[in-house]
């Protein structure tokens, strides 16, 4: 899943705070933890490489965790 | 032009005059809309998102923020910012933010290091490090300096750095990519990011044998608490906190340049002053000494430089990476140097080989974690990489006099023996 344009950050990552497992973004190159500080950093700089983001997605280790992050993704 | 008119226009002014001094950036908040009005933070995106993220924008409009004083912000990574208000009709109606700052050029080596492990894709990674390359550092007195003329410009109000907030307590995250060492819990009366932007302040005093040191120093006095290693003997605590500073004051006179054995001699001398007085007085004079003797020499040597960039930097790379394997071949590569060149050139320069100085470093952090954690010998000697808990024993116990397990016993008995002393005459 890829998350929404207009998604508060803040938001986004305290939500994932709540996430019993790990989240990630993935790209055919990457592997993001976005569950890890410095992790988060580097997803926020690539937020608005379009291309970068387009390259990847939003995964939830758990499947109930989408739950917890629909209102950001899509 | 009202008064409004006038600080909102002199703030922009500002904005531009610390960003062609020094290319900091500035923002401006409204408090009630809380959307940014201007800024001239290059990667404005990326920066403000880092802010927002770090819940630095959402302490900013915070209750508990005094909106008549500057405020000084600070990230997981070490990114500084201060805020100060802008009023109309008796409420704070813009805020004015400048930053984000580093306060030393090795925090962003260090997340470098830190990127590295985590094995991002070079395109994803270099993406990072480009933007927070932007960001100018700026050491804490001059990040003071900048604070008090903000506020100045916003209100024409002098004000010292007794007048201003530090964000606190500092960001908690579920998990950090940086190695921790396990301490007792802190007492929360003291700002921990506070005593260590200060800390870090001084030490980098140390390194450039800045004279202009003692604002600072008093600072530090000020912050540090009685009781922080949650030992049961008070002057225990003033010893152990100054016996740590002497530790890193030696570190940081070796990474400004200073030769390791003078830097070591300087130490042991302390050191030993530390563990013989009797009085906290004696204490305090000893640290005023420690503190001027250190950043002195750090100053004289610099003038006359005995050791070369590389090897300063080969020290420093090893310092930051104790806790990491520290392979000879990543230490050249660092440096930018042929394994056997590097070697030559650091025994020349150091009248020590490379790898005694890591085993002497990880020897000399091993004591404070002695000290000052519950960890295990065993521990200890895996995470500095040691092989076995023998042969770390081995080498403490050649380099120290003593077996790791008998430093411990023997600064606890003496904190006891001091300790029961006390009670008796009590």
């Amino acid at each position: 899943m890829n998350l929404k344009n207009k998604a508060d950050i803040r938001a986004f990552m305290q939500a994932i705070k709540g996430c019993g497992g790990n989240v990630f973004f993935e790209s055919p190159e990457d592997k993001i933890d976005l569950k890890s500080v410095l992790s988060q950093y580097v997803f926020c700089s690539i937020m608005n490489n379009k291309k970068l983001m387009d390259s990847g997605s939003i995964r939830c280790e758990n499947p109930e965790d989408y739950g917890k992050l629909e209102q950001f993704l899509e | 032009m009202d008064t409004y008119d006038k600080r909102l226009f002199d703030s922009k002014m500002f904005a531009g005059m610390i960003y062609s001094g020094c290319r900091m950036g500035a923002w401006c908040f409204g408090m009630e809309s809380r959307k940014m009005y201007y800024t001239t933070c290059p990667n404005e995106q990326e920066f403000l998102m880092f802010f927002t993220m770090s819940g630095c924008l959402d302490y900013i409009f915070s209750e508990k923020v005094d909106k008549t004083k500057p405020v000084f912000l600070s990230d997981s990574l070490g990114m500084i910012w201060v805020a100060d208000y802008i009023w109309h009709y008796g409420a704070p109606n813009l805020a004015v933010v400048i930053g984000p700052v580093f306060n030393s050029a090795s925090s962003i080596r260090g997340i470098e290091d830190s990127l590295r492990r985590l094995n991002f894709s070079i395109r994803v990674r270099n993406n990072l490090v480009q933007i927070l390359h932007k960001v100018p550092v700026v050491s804490v007195a001059m990040l003071y300096q900048y604070a008090s003329m903000l506020h100045y410009v916003l209100t024409e109000e002098m004000i010292t750095s007794d007048d201003f907030q530090f964000q606190h307590p500092a960001q908690t995250a579920d998990r950090t990519d940086a190695e921790e060492v396990e301490v007792a819990p802190l007492p929360e009366r003291v700002s921990m990011e506070r005593v260590r932007t200060v800390e870090e302040g001084l030490l980098q005093m140390v390194r450039e044998g800045n004279l202009n040191y003692k604002h600072l120093m008093q600072e530090l006095t000020h912050l540090a608490g009685p009781d922080d290693y949650q030992v049961r003997e008070p002057q225990r605590n003033n010893k152990n906190t100054m016996l740590i500073f002497a530790a890193l004051c030696s570190r940081a006179a070796m990474e400004g340049g200073l030769s390791p054995r003078t830097a070591k001699n300087m130490e042991v001398e302390y050191i030993t002053k530390i563990e013989q007085a009797k009085t906290v007085t004696e204490l305090m004079h000893i640290s005023e000494n420690m503190m001027d003797d250190f950043v002195k020499k750090v100053h004289q040597c610099r003038s006359h430089p005995e050791v070369s960039r590389t090897v300063q930097e080969c020290c420093s790379y090893i310092q930051r990476n104790l806790l990491k394997p520290l392979e000879l071949s990543d230490i050249a590569k660092e440096v930018g140097y042929t394994e056997y060149y590097l070697t030559k050139k650091f025994y020349k320069e150091m009248g020590v080989r490379l790898s005694d100085y890591i085993k002497d470093s990880r020897i000399e952090l091993s004591k404070i974690w002695l000290l000052t954690t519950q960890k295990s010998i065993q521990e200890i000697s895996d995470q500095m990489y040691f092989g076995t808990r023998n042969y770390f024993s081995k080498v403490f116990r050649d380099k120290v006099g003593m077996t790791p397990a008998a430093y411990r016993e023997r600064v606890m008995a003496a904190s006891d023996s001091e300790e029961g002393r006390k009670g008796r005459e009590e």
